[in-house]
């Protein structure tokens, strides 16, 4: 009897506690939604800025009218060289003077789970070129290390890869053996004692130029 | 009466910065104290999580505490503090969205920090509202100092910076590393054990003197 008593008072207390949390979840899902949306949106202006010139390549009208006609996320898993990510449908697709800027979200393990990065890709005159890369998730990496790739600096150091150097694949200086062409992308200076969370970037914008050649046909 | 009332809840406050300081003197919740403090803003923003917390489920614990059997007292408690980090967690993530980003993976692991749950059992469940509430404020003010006080100097030795502004070129990386911080908190806690040591003495010495300044009081 006293067993049940306490599992009855244990049953309240979870019950108030589940009522209070459906509470609050209903109060500020929609408020979430928004903040997610909007750091989205945020992030889709920094990738369609021309990384020379610092020129908005589409309004931000156009910005916000893609982003609510973007319909559901949807998971795509994906391999390059041995290395498992993700990617993040949909594609955005948009006519730019520099030509068709493909803007997509990816993801690649890092030091503590996925690090998630939005990119956009230009099919330019010379092929597909990578514009400019915002870093969206690296809540897992290590504080004052691997998470300092959520600073611009390290970041920009991805900006203006050429075709050529998405077709070899996309290393940092530490994994570059030797290879000195635009594929390889300099951090060791300003991500010191971190290596896998750039590794974890490079390979996610690998994993998204496969996909965009692979499934969307783009020439490679 | 007034007065001793107030003296008591200043000291039930203070407690928690000085004499009773969680970090250095209890040696508790050091799981997150070493995983967070590799720059002075998270341990400040972990730091002011935990006050919120702490303050809130101390209150509440307090306010339940005649109603709830001995035997499931920490499931209950427990219970208690999850709401309350997951409602910070949703709220913060609705409404601060930048600040949420920033504290990413320390707020749901509030939860199984033994200071909250070790405040709940030993004092909050065992005195009035008011008093375990200041318990769990100057509890969380202690441990916000000494978080940022161990992420300052990890940051000014291992990166040179302080508050993310840029002091100097020396930097000790290790530091920032997980040794560095076994070693800066093993020194902090030496100095304040040092200081605590000279007051004792200090303190034992004047009692002597008052002692033998009586003696010869009485003897004349």
């Amino acid at each position: 009897m006293d067993m049940m008593k306490k599992g009855l008072i244990l049953m309240i207390y979870t019950v108030i506690a589940g009522f209070v949390l459906a509470g609050i979840y209903v109060m500020t899902k929609p408020s979430i939604a928004k903040a997610d949306l909007s750091e989205k949106e945020k992030a889709m202006r920094i990738v369609l800025t021309d990384w020379k010139t610092g020129e908005k390549l589409v309004s931000d009208e156009e910005i916000s009218k893609a982003l609510s006609e973007g319909g559901p996320e949807k998971v795509v898993e994906m391999s390059w060289h041995g290395v498992n990510g993700k990617v993040f449908l949909p594609v955005y697709k948009f006519h730019t003077k520099l030509g068709e800027a493909y803007v997509m979200v990816g993801a690649a393990p890092g030091f503590g789970g996925d690090v998630k990065v939005m990119a956009s890709f230009i099919n330019g005159s010379s092929g597909i070129y990578l514009n400019a890369i915002k870093v969206l998730d690296a809540s897992q990496e290590t504080p004052g290390l691997g998470a300092k790739i959520l600073q611009e600096a390290p970041q920009k150091r991805f900006w203006g890869i050429p075709p050529s150097g998405l077709k070899k694949g996309v290393v940092v200086d530490k994994d570059a053996h030797g290879r000195k062409d635009k594929g390889v992308v300099k951090t060791s200076d300003i991500m010191t004692g971190a290596t896998i969370t750039p590794r974890a970037v490079a390979n996610s914008i690998n994993i998204m130029y496969e996909y965009l050649t692979q499934k969307l046909g783009g020439e490679k | 009466m007034a007065d001793k009332e107030q003296s008591m809840a200043w000291y039930t406050f203070k407690k928690g910065i000085t004499t009773e300081n969680p970090t250095y003197v209890q040696a508790l919740g050091m799981c997150p104290t070493l995983a967070v403090t590799t720059a002075a803003i998270n341990g400040l923003g972990m730091g002011l999580a935990v006050v919120v917390v702490l303050s809130l489920s101390n209150l509440m614990v307090s306010l339940i505490r005649k109603s709830v059997p001995k035997d499931i007292r920490i499931p209950i408690f427990i219970v208690v503090i999850a709401t309350f980090v997951t409602m910070i967690d949703l709220l913060m993530h609705a409404y601060t969205y930048d600040l949420w980003k920033t504290l990413g993976i320390f707020i749901p692991l509030i939860v199984v920090n033994c200071i909250i749950l070790g405040r709940a059992e030993a004092f909050a469940s065992k005195n009035p509202p008011h008093y375990a509430f200041l318990d769990g404020l100057g509890m969380g003010t202690g441990f916000t100092l000494s978080l940022f006080l161990l992420g300052s100097v990890r940051e000014i030795a291992g990166n040179g910076s302080w508050l993310g502004i840029h002091l100097w070129n020396f930097k000790m990386f290790m530091f920032i590393l997980p040794p560095g911080a076994f070693i800066t908190l093993g020194l902090l806690a030496a100095f304040f054990n040092y200081i605590k040591i000279k007051r004792a003495e200090a303190e034992k010495k004047r009692q002597q003197e008052l002692k033998k300044q009586q003696a010869q009081a009485q003897k004349a």
